[in-house]
């Protein structure tokens, strides 16, 4: 036996864990060490949030690919049998089922169309209809939860892919608003399994898309407009991020003629930004953790609803609605989604 | 699955990626030795993947990763040209770096990171099969990683690479003597000093 067909032999019986032949010489012996360090290599660990967020692109990727090339369902349209005129009763018949073929491809084909279908689509209620459906014939609840955990990866592609190709806020917010409540029944459904191996499985697989979806978020965060930013900063903190929040806004008049506004809150960063309507405004002369002050004009400010708020460095937001009534101001808890023009 | 995929099917595209992902985390790493950058190298393969996987002319899972490792192995040479000599060579000491700073850097079991000693020698392992298997020619490349870390079948490597099984295992046996060189393995020692490297 050749050297080479030896040591592969060696190779292989040591994986196979079975007895060990003599090692012949030094050259096959360093071989052999030489194969047992690249399978060192097998310890190292993909890092979880990675291979998320790269699956999750991935996902997005193939979806884009499919969508630009326009996949086609590829219709058979047989040739009608020699002589069927002769036979008026078996045409009636061939036409039905070509008719019945017809529809139900045409059902395909919206049920496929509708698994691609994206926030604000028509086919979109479809698809969630869809996973209602597969969700309530799931028989185990390790099967509902890895259900749930699976739908919560789509519903990040789809987030993604909405924000990448430019879609309306509408669109990004019940693409995100579908992220949110998945988030919600995954973490449910992986509580509800009982403890043991099955569970620790699927947490980990929840923590991965998890940290995926965190990651998905913050990316997309420099991508969306103001109040979509302030949505998508409010579900950051519900995945437990520390996320700016405003609890009380104050405005006192200066000597000088100028206003004084200070924001209080959590999570304020060093460098954040005063934000008055969707834009940045004032010179802010002082920040911490918990504090924001700045100085901004008399003029500016009428009677009326302003949204006053932060943007940290990091790109995470948060508001309040203030309302100036001949120098009274009335500070009020924002919604994410305010009545006027608050655009960046 | 390979079929499938080719026909741009989402799911079976994941299948696929979420099989080959550790192999071709593992192959960039070794190389590259460099956490950010493998990060990026590795999802431009995938996204690769996904884009070419309709020009693959096999079905066989050694056929795949051999495709695959070519796509890694042209990122990787493009990666390495555009990266600085001293970016490359740049390796933290233990001690200077926390323990979780080594954990964001670079995925290792986690019990090593308790250990600095084992650590360093790990990270030092790294970067020297890093260099040896960049010593070695494309092919033999894609017979030592298919074979040690895809776990193919010295005739499945054969097939996807269209040679004998018998010309398989010697470029393995070359392949191999040349890592062993590089590392400077041999009968009874584990790898050389570093201060006795080549």
């Amino acid at each position: 036996m050749n050297p080479e067909e030896y040591l592969d032999r060696l190779i292989e019986r040591r994986e196979h864990e079975q007895e060990q032949l003599p090692v012949t010489n030094d050259e096959i012996a360093a071989s052999l060490a030489a194969a047992e360090m690249l399978t060192q290599l097998q310890e190292v660990e993909v890092p979880p949030g990675f291979a998320s967020r790269l699956e999750v692109a991935v996902r997005a990727h193939s979806r884009d690919l499919v969508r630009q090339n326009g996949r086609i369902i590829p219709m058979a349209s047989p040739q009608s049998p020699a002589g069927s005129q002769r036979f008026p009763r078996r045409r009636a018949w061939v036409v039905m089922l070509r008719i019945a073929a017809v529809l139900m491809l045409a059902c395909v084909g919206i049920l496929t169309a509708s698994t691609r279908s994206l926030p604000g689509d028509a086919l979109y209620v479809m698809k969630q209809a869809e996973h209602q459906f597969t969700l309530t014939f799931a028989g185990a609840p390790q099967d509902r939860a890895s259900l749930q955990i699976d739908q919560l990866r789509s519903a990040l592609v789809d987030l993604s892919t909405v924000v990448n190709d430019g879609r309306d806020d509408d669109a990004i917010r019940l693409a995100l608003d579908t992220v949110a409540a998945k988030t919600n029944d995954s973490r449910e459904a992986v509580a509800a399994l009982s403890a043991g191996p099955e569970r620790a499985t699927a947490q980990r697989s929840l923590d991965g898309v998890l940290a995926g979806e965190e990651q998905t978020l913050r990316h997309l965060l420099d991508h969306v407009d103001w109040p979509v930013r302030l949505a998508f900063t409010q579900q950051l903190g519900a995945l437990g991020d520390p996320v700016p929040t405003v609890t009380h806004v104050m405005l006192r008049t200066q000597s000088n003629g100028t206003l004084l506004i200070t924001l209080t809150g959590t999570h304020f960063a060093a460098q954040a930004e005063l934000i008055i309507d969707g834009r940045p405004a004032g010179m802010v002369s002082q920040t911490t953790s918990q504090q924001l002050v700045a100085v901004i004009s008399n003029s500016a400010w009428s009677p009326g609803s302003y949204a006053v708020g932060i943007r940290n460095p990091d790109g995470t937001a948060a508001q309040m609605v203030l309302n100036v009534d001949d120098n009274h101001y009335h500070s009020r808890q924002a919604t994410p989604q305010p009545t006027r023009g608050f655009d960046e | 699955m390979i079929r499938q995929a080719r026909r741009h099917d989402e799911e079976a595209l994941v299948v696929l990626y979420q099989r080959a992902l550790p192999v071709i985390y593992r192959y960039v790493l070794a190389r590259l030795g460099h956490s950010d950058l493998v990060e990026d190298v590795v999802s431009e393969v995938f996204l690769v993947m996904v884009e070419s996987i309709g020009e693959l002319r096999t079905e066989q899972e050694a056929g795949f990763y051999a495709w695959l490792l070519q796509i890694a192995q042209g990122k990787i040479s493009r990666a390495l040209r555009h990266v600085t000599h001293s970016e490359r060579k740049y390796i933290p000491m233990p001690g200077i770096l926390a323990a979780e700073d080594y954990l964001t850097m670079e995925p290792i079991a986690t019990d090593l990171v308790s250990n600095p000693v084992a650590l360093h020698e790990w990270r030092e392992t790294l970067e020297e099969l890093g260099l040896a298997l960049g010593s070695l020619s494309a092919e033999q490349q894609v017979i030592v990683i298919g074979r040690f870390l895809a776990g193919q079948k010295i005739e499945d490597l054969a097939q996807a690479l269209g040679k004998q099984p018998g010309a398989v295992r010697v470029l393995q046996f070359r392949a191999l003597r040349s890592l062993a060189k590089h590392l400077g393995l041999g009968r009874g020692s584990r790898h050389k000093g570093k201060g006795e490297r080549a």
